[in-house]
């Protein structure tokens, strides 16, 4: 049977015992841009690569004149333009009219450098485009390796803390880290050395930065963590949150000027009252002459309870630096319900603070911010009894660490569709209500690491839990509240 | 004499032949020793033939396989020494094809009590070029490409051989098959055996050579061209330097007559001295 090997679909190549090619197909020759007269006749060398000859004569040639065969070798040709054209070579030594032949058939395989190029190359158009986000994003992004020392900084890092990339490289990042904190930082790290593990990772945590200029401003921090060969990295991705603090602050005083309004009316009805006890005395005093010892009694008392309410409005009035101190939840209470008493007694409103004496009700917190939230839980309590009735305010403690307060009203009650939307920004239910209150209530409550919970029931009352922290117990006996 | 037993399986010794004087094959890299299936006929009569393979080829024993000590052409010249040792042979005549006459060299220069006369088929101290003085043949590039093309048919490797072993294991006949499945060596030995081959320079041992030695030099050897057997005859003392008629680089497998016939006449020169 004749073959025409030009119709062959493969390549095909006949080598002498020697190594001569005898024949070769168009297909081949097309292949590695060669002319016929170029290759016949001439050792195999001339149409293979440096490597491939090297290969040819140690493994092919000796495999083919002793096993008869060679199936499959991933092979290279040498190609007229000098490119490399990789093949699967497959060949048999075979006896043709008495001469020892190798038929060789090639088989073209992808070219690899063609693809590892193009592989490259899209494996650095990721990169950059890596690189762009991480340049181009609007918040701090910064890497650092096992020992937390810098390894990579971007535009929005330079801009955020001052440091210029070449400055902060190689750098701990204590850097960025305020002084008060840095002991909290260290142990941070020490833990997460240890055990690979830290509080911050995967979620958002609220922090402070420090400038190169040594100014320190609020930061939302989301760290990450991953290992490459065996080393830990760290990805720190930091927002400048000053002016969502801002917004937060204002809110906040908003909601305190709106309360301090509102309580306006019924403390200046409260003042009136004791400075026409004063006015009235006075002007018998002076018209007598002399004064008696009791009225001097009444006139200090009343000033006293002037006083007292004019220092609570101002304190809630005023903006306050945010300290946290430890206060006795059960003497605040009391402190409130004087506040709020003339409010109570104008609503036909009875409060009444039940706290057996052992239970502890020392917390760590600001104290205006608390007051605030109870006298909006009164509020809201006088608002739903119209026709007047009993408010209980109970505290307990639940476990040894939190504190449980409860504020029972005997009102109208929160449907349950109005319940569910409670506390969303300016949703409210009163006609004079800014929506805000219980959103303050429940963003202080949570910045002193507690929680919220309002129960209630149609015509029957609505009930106000608030689980705190306990603080720890005062060497010295109960700071008071004023 | 346990120790010796076991080098003989550990090596795949094999001994024929009817004559005293001992000569010894040592296959080059790529394939094993039945490559010598041509040549050695020629001495059946005269002469103890020795040939065996290095640990990795052919049927050798790989337990004994360390990738440290193949690393580098002294562990194989260590084999050498080895096999002569266990079999109690002294001034042997060896030869070899391709890197195995470096490693001959590198042998006879550590214990020359082993060795009568070095053949040389193919040699090169160096492939590497070296500019302006030594011309190998090859440039680093090409060396690494090799190594890629190896790892490359590691699959073609693992596609062949590998249902063939392991269908083999309840067949008495696996020895049978494996045998004609020589050059089928581990593509990872192959090329741990083909760095210490193809990155070597031993072109400072060719003066330290004792015993006399036979270049024998291919037409059109791509692998040890001309320039690079001639390198070697003038620098190695006691070298004589053939060239053959034979083309590439495996003259014992292409033209086995011709190669025996080179052997035989430089041997026989040496009885007349």
């Amino acid at each position: 049977m004749n073959i025409d090997i030009n119709q062959m679909p493969c390549g095909f190549l006949s080598l002498s015992a020697d190594g001569i090619i005898q024949s070769i197909n168009d297909k081949l020759l097309d292949w590695i841009i060669a002319e016929r007269s170029n290759t016949e006749g001439r050792q195999v060398d001339a149409i293979l690569t440096e490597s491939s000859k090297i290969f040819y004569q140690v493994y092919i040639y000796p495999m083919m004149k002793m096993h008869g065969k060679v199936e499959e070798m991933y092979f290279s040709l040498k190609s007229g333009d000098g490119s490399e054209v990789p093949v699967l070579f497959n060949g048999v030594c075979c006896e043709r009219d008495g001469v020892i032949v190798f038929d060789c058939i090639l088989i073209r395989t992808v070219n690899r450098h063609k693809l590892e190029h193009e592989l490259l190359l899209s494996k650095k158009a990721a990169q950059q485009a890596k690189q762009s986000i991480v340049e181009s994003a609007i918040d701090a992004i910064i890497l650092a390796n096992q020992r937390m020392k810098i390894i990579a900084w971007n535009k929005a890092a330079e801009e955020l803390f001052g440091y210029y990339e070449q400055e902060a490289i190689g750098q701990d990042m204590e850097i960025i880290v305020p002084e008060h904190l840095i002991e909290t930082y260290r142990r941070g790290v020490e833990r997460l050395c240890a055990t690979g593990q830290t509080m911050a990772i995967g979620r958002m945590v609220e922090l402070s930065g420090l400038r190169k200029d040594g100014t320190e401003f609020p930061a939302e921090i989301s760290l990450n963590c991953w290992q490459t060969n065996g080393e830990y990295y760290w990805s720190a991705i930091i927002r400048d949150i000053t002016e969502r603090k801002k917004t937060q602050e204002l809110l906040l005083n908003s909601e305190k000027l709106s309360l301090a309004g509102q309580l306006a009316a019924s403390i200046a009805h409260e003042i009136r009252n004791p400075l026409t006890a004063i006015k009235g005395f006075h002007q018998l005093m002076e018209s007598e002459g002399n004064g008696n010892p009791y009225y001097f009694e009444i006139l200090t008392d009343e000033m006293n309870r002037i006083e007292l309410i004019l220092n609570e409005l101002l304190l809630l009035a005023k903006p306050q630096a945010k300290q946290l101190k430890q206060v006795n939840l059960r003497a605040l209470l009391e402190q409130v319900c004087i506040l709020m008493e003339s409010q109570m007694h104008l609503h036909n409103i009875e409060v009444e603070v039940k706290c057996e004496q052992n239970v502890p009700t020392f917390i760590q917190c600001n104290e205006n911010q608390m007051k605030q939230i109870f006298i909006n839980f009164l509020k809201n309590a006088i608002e739903a009894m119209p026709n007047g009735g009993q408010v209980i305010i109970m505290a307990n403690n639940i476990d040894g660490d939190s504190v449980l307060l409860r504020i029972i009203d005997q009102g109208e009650g929160i449907p349950e569709g109005r319940l569910k939307r409670i506390g969303e920004p300016f949703y409210t239910t009163k006609e004079k209500g800014t929506g805000l209150g219980l959103m303050v209530c429940r963003k202080i409550i949570e910045d002193h690491q507690g929680s919220l919970n309002i129960t209630s029931r149609l015509n029957k009352g609505t009930t106000v839990e608030v689980l705190l922290p306990l603080g720890e117990k005062p060497q010295n006996d109960v700071p008071s509240v004023n | 004499m346990s120790r010796n037993i076991n080098i003989i399986k550990r090596n795949d010794v094999k001994i024929t032949g009817f004559g005293d004087k001992p000569i010894i094959f040592a296959p080059g890299f790529g394939c094993d020793q039945r490559m010598w299936r041509y040549v050695t006929p020629a001495f059946k009569k005269d002469y103890r033939i020795i040939t065996f393979d290095y640990v990795g080829a052919g049927k050798t024993d790989l337990r004994f396989y360390d990738s440290t000590k193949y690393s580098q052409l002294s562990g194989y010249a260590q084999d050498l020494i080895d096999v002569l040792a266990a079999l109690q042979l002294q001034e042997a005549i060896f030869v070899g094809h391709s890197v195995s006459s470096m490693i001959g060299l590198i042998a006879s220069i550590q214990d020359p009590k082993y060795f009568e006369r070095l053949i040389m088929i193919g040699p090169s101290p160096c492939y590497i070029n070296d500019p302006p003085d030594y011309a190998g043949g090859f440039e680093i590039s090409a060396l690494e490409g090799l190594v890629d093309m190896m790892e490359k048919n590691y699959i073609q490797w693992a596609n062949q051989f590998a249902p063939m072993i392991m269908k083999n294991v309840d067949r008495p006949n696996l020895s049978e098959e494996l045998e004609e499945s020589f050059c089928s060596t581990d593509p990872n030995i192959a090329v741990n055996f083909a760095r210490a081959t193809f990155f070597s320079d031993n072109r400072k041992d060719l003066s330290k050579a004792t015993v006399p030695s036979l270049v024998l030099q291919c037409t059109d050897d791509a692998i040890a061209p001309t320039e690079v057997g001639e390198y070697i005859h003038h620098r190695m003392p006691g070298s004589e330097i053939r060239f053959m008629k034979a083309t590439g680089h495996c003259p014992h497998l292409s033209h086995p007559e011709e190669t025996a016939a080179l052997i035989k006449d430089y041997l026989s020169k040496l009885q007349d001295i």
